[in-house]
């Protein structure tokens, strides 16, 4: 232990790990550890969507509370582990502080094991007196900190990299909106339109283009407007900036010659967009060949106006465009049925929450939704892999979109079968 | 103005009362012999006895005396009435004062009876404080400048109008002003609170439960009158986050705000989330948990579903209940109330909807069935049409102007009837 502990509480205290420092402590303690008892909340096997930044602050939050009121020290570690260090405190008091954590996350599988029972995964208990369980909460630290050791050195390799997929940057205000906005309708925007494809999947592994999505890539168009700036921080004040990207993607799509169109486009508009004049010369461009355009709008954009809706539903699908609702998720889909919206379309996200596994009841709910809508118009989005594409098949979903179907599409327009 | 509108809160027009107050002064220079004014300072009650109804109620209090053209009433900005009238009518205004203190009477500020009604009612002779009294006006009409002079041509004269009522568009660095400014400005006086009652046949409402919320029309006022908050929908939704963190910033003072009966208020998923609202929920017991309705909107539930799940089972497992709140005839029908984890729905009254006829009164029938007729309120009450139509169609619980009206009604029955069976006795 020794060594160890020498090789990773090494260094400036201040950049000490939380690993490195319990490792410190249990150091101290090691010769009078009597009172002390330790649990580990194993909150990094939660499911990747029960970990985000925010739901794991909540149970900081819940376990701070009981290090304000007794001898309690918590290290929160790099893997969202957290491990409460406990001195002469009743068993009672932290058993309350776990259950709350517990609670929080209760719709995790993690969390459906009995507290302290033999298979309960979601926490372990030490008692520092006794010399195996010392033993064991000094092996699981020092587990912990070669690992946040490791963590700690891939940083330092990939953040000059390319590949730094976190969002990064100040969050976006309110005052960065107007500079933003210039920025946006100054910038050049038409080498960052991508497209891709939504497929419907057929009988016998035929399939054919539904449409191909027009979209600007967002995270590359932001290096170019606000290098620095988070504009992904506040969905409300995205939102507004996406009222100005409307108007630049209608520009760049008013070049495009709708009688040479293969297949449909669609592109993601916001509702008050399609009564503005950018949209009324797109339309002018479109002329006859409206079947060959499908207007996506976004759930929330929806229910900000419903009327608005109605009106821009109306118009566009007597003009003869087609409708696609966006931003649904199958999760929502438990207690919300969009069919009566009356679109063309509508389009969920395939996601780890789905891949996890969803309850029967959820399953059977979502198959109703699906079957509400006109064939073929439930579209499965991010779908990268092949086991997006079979569940959506067995909840009656057809038509799908994602990297997965990209390869897909590729491979068949190779073989000269699209 | 002859006198308050009762049936709509014209809060846009309240800003001119100051104004309208010290140009009837101007009027009365060379007419100012036997007249006396009072002002009656509901601003220093404590918010949460400032109900609607209640203020309402002291308004109306005045209409006999503004009918009989005794005397003119002005409403000011902070909720305090003015009324200017004759000597003649002294003992009646009088009256009408001891009645008004009588439906504030539990309110702290008479802990120390003398005091406290010379803080509430203050007499004055307008014919001979003349001057004094003018100061003093002129001082309240120019915290809110009139900007703009009268224009002869109609149109930009509506346009202004529009303008004045509606504020200019907010934009991104007045939101940005706003936000910071929200954090330091005292907002206890623009909380208002309005029941959810349900109402029997004979419109007698009882209370259920009862929203507590900004003025949204009152902040603007305060904070940026020439502004419209609602003007763009996104920036507007990011100001109601902070306006969250406000009302729960207050709620947590329990000394300040202590409503009596359950309570609801508006939440964002996002504020659920934030410490604050860790801090909100620390600070309040078990008990108190289960008394607060938490009302959310779909269109934040659909910003983020997966927060939107997590916070739904936080907060029920913490006890508070659910509302989802702002939803319409039409997107009603989309959403299964059980399975989104809501006790309770709320719903707009429109007068669309007799205009729909049989066909969408079974609909909604429907749809009120399905969703639980003990968890549908109906909101935006505004008129007698709207409750009858929502009892027509299954619905029990309602909130409004309109409800707002009855209680006040109920109120001034019971205290008839207690002063009935006062006389009786004696």
């Amino acid at each position: 232990m020794a060594e160890y502990s020498a090789a990773f509480t090494g260094g400036s205290q201040t950049s000490k790990s939380k690993e490195a420092r319990l490792l410190d402590i249990l150091q101290r303690i090691r010769a009078s550890a009597s009172g002390y008892f330790a649990v580990h909340l194993h909150l990094s096997e939660l499911r990747p969507s029960h970990r985000q930044p925010h739901f794991i602050r909540m149970a900081h939050r819940s376990i701070d509370s009981l290090v304000t009121k007794e001898d309690v020290q918590a290290f929160y570690l790099h893997n969202d582990d957290a491990i409460l260090l406990c001195r002469n405190v009743q068993v009672d008091d932290v058993d309350d502080t776990v259950f709350r954590v517990r609670a929080i996350f209760h719709e995790d599988p993690l969390t459906q094991t009995e507290d302290g029972s033999a298979d309960d995964r979601f926490s372990t208990w030490y008692d520092l007196a006794q010399q195996n369980d010392f033993k064991a909460l000094e092996d699981a630290a020092i587990e912990l900190a070669k690992k946040a050791a490791k963590v700690e050195s891939k940083k330092g390799e990939t953040s000059t990299g390319r590949a730094s997929r976190t969002m990064q940057g100040e969050p976006l205000e309110p005052e960065m909106l107007t500079a933003i906005n210039q920025k946006l309708l100054e910038a050049r925007i038409g080498d960052l339109v991508r497209r891709q494809p939504a497929v419907i999947v057929s009988g016998k592994g035929k399939s054919k283009l539904a449409f191909r999505e027009h979209f600007i890539a967002m995270e590359e168009l932001r290096k170019r407007i606000a290098p620095k700036i988070n504009i992904f921080a506040s969905s409300w004040l995205f939102q507004y900036l996406s009222e100005t990207i409307d108007m630049r993607i209608l520009e760049v799509m008013s070049r495009l010659d709708f009688s040479q169109q293969e297949s449909p486009v669609s592109i993601n508009l916001n509702i008050p967009t399609i009564s503005a004049r950018p949209f009324q010369n797109f339309h002018a461009v479109v002329g006859k060949n409206t079947k060959n355009v499908v207007v996506e709008f976004q759930i929330i954009d929806i229910f900000s106006n419903i009327y608005a809706f109605n009106h821009a539903r109306d118009w566009l699908q007597e003009h003869g465009y087609r409708v696609l609702i966006d931003g649904l998720n199958p999760l929502g889909l438990h207690f919300f049925d969009p069919s009566v919206l009356g679109a063309d379309f509508m389009k969920m996200s395939w996601g780890p929450e789905i891949s996890g596994g969803v309850g029967h009841d959820q399953t059977e709910r979502i198959k109703e939704v699906v079957a509400n809508m006109p064939s073929g118009g439930t579209v499965l989005a991010r779908v990268d892999s092949e086991e997006g594409i079979s569940w959506g098949l067995s909840q009656g979903i057809r038509c799908f979109q994602g990297h997965f179907t990209d390869k897909v599409v590729e491979a068949m327009m190779q073989k000269g079968a699209i | 103005m002859a006198k308050a509108s009762t049936s709509q809160p014209t809060h846009h027009r309240r800003r001119t009362q100051e104004q309208l107050l010290l140009e009837y002064m101007y009027r009365l220079e060379t007419r100012r012999e036997g007249r006396l004014a009072v002002r009656i300072s509901i601003s220093e009650l404590m918010p949460a006895n400032k109900r609607e109804h209640h203020i309402r109620a002291a308004i109306n209090s005045f209409e006999g005396l503004v009918s009989d053209l005794q005397g003119q009433l002005f409403t000011l900005n902070n909720q305090d009435l003015f009324f200017v009238y004759k000597a003649d009518a002294h003992h009646r205004v009088e009256d009408v004062g001891q009645k008004i203190k009588f439906l504030f009477g539990d309110d702290p500020l008479f802990d120390n009876q003398d005091e406290g009604e010379a803080k509430f009612i203050q007499w004055f002779d307008v014919e001979n404080d003349y001057g004094e009294l003018l100061k003093h006006i002129q001082e309240l009409a120019e915290e809110k400048p009139e900007e703009t002079k009268t224009k002869t041509r109609s149109n930009v004269r509506a346009q202004l109008k529009a303008r004045q009522d509606h504020g200019s568009p907010l934009t991104p660095e007045i939101l940005g002003r706003a936000v910071k400014a929200l954090k330091r400005t005292d907002l206890s006086n623009l909380v208002r609170r309005q029941f959810v009652c349900s109402v029997n046949k004979k419109l007698i409402p009882e209370q259920i439960f009862s929203e507590i919320y900004i003025s949204i029309n009152d902040l603007r006022q305060t904070m940026l009158p020439e502004i419209n908050l609602t003007s763009n929908r996104w920036l507007f939704q990011h100001l109601t986050e902070s306006l969250d963190r406000r009302i729960l910033s207050m709620l947590s003072k329990s000394d300040q705000f202590s409503f009596s009966g359950d309570i609801s208020f508006n939440v964002n998923v996002s504020t659920i989330l934030s410490p604050e609202f860790m801090q909100f929920d620390e600070n309040i017991s078990a008990a108190k948990r289960g008394s607060m309705v938490l009302e959310l909107q779909p269109l934040d539930i659909f910003s983020d579903m997966g927060a939107f799940l997590f916070a739904r089972e936080f907060v029920r497992e913490k006890g508070y209940r659910l509302c989802l709140d702002g939803l319409n005839h039409q997107t009603m029908r989309m959403f299964d109330r059980a399975r989104v984890g809501a006790d309770f729905v709320k719903v707009h009254w429109s007068p669309e909807l007799v205009d729909g006829g049989e066909e969408t009164m079974e609909r909604i029938q429907g749809m009120i069935e399905d969703a639980g007729k003990e968890t549908v309120i109906m909101t935006r009450c505004d008129n007698r049409e709207s409750v009858d139509y929502g009892r027509s169609v299954g619905i029990k619980m309602f909130q409004g102007h309109f409800i707002e009206q009855l209680i006040a009604e109920d109120d001034r029955r019971r205290q008839l009837l207690k002063l009935k069976h006062r006389i009786e006795r004696s």
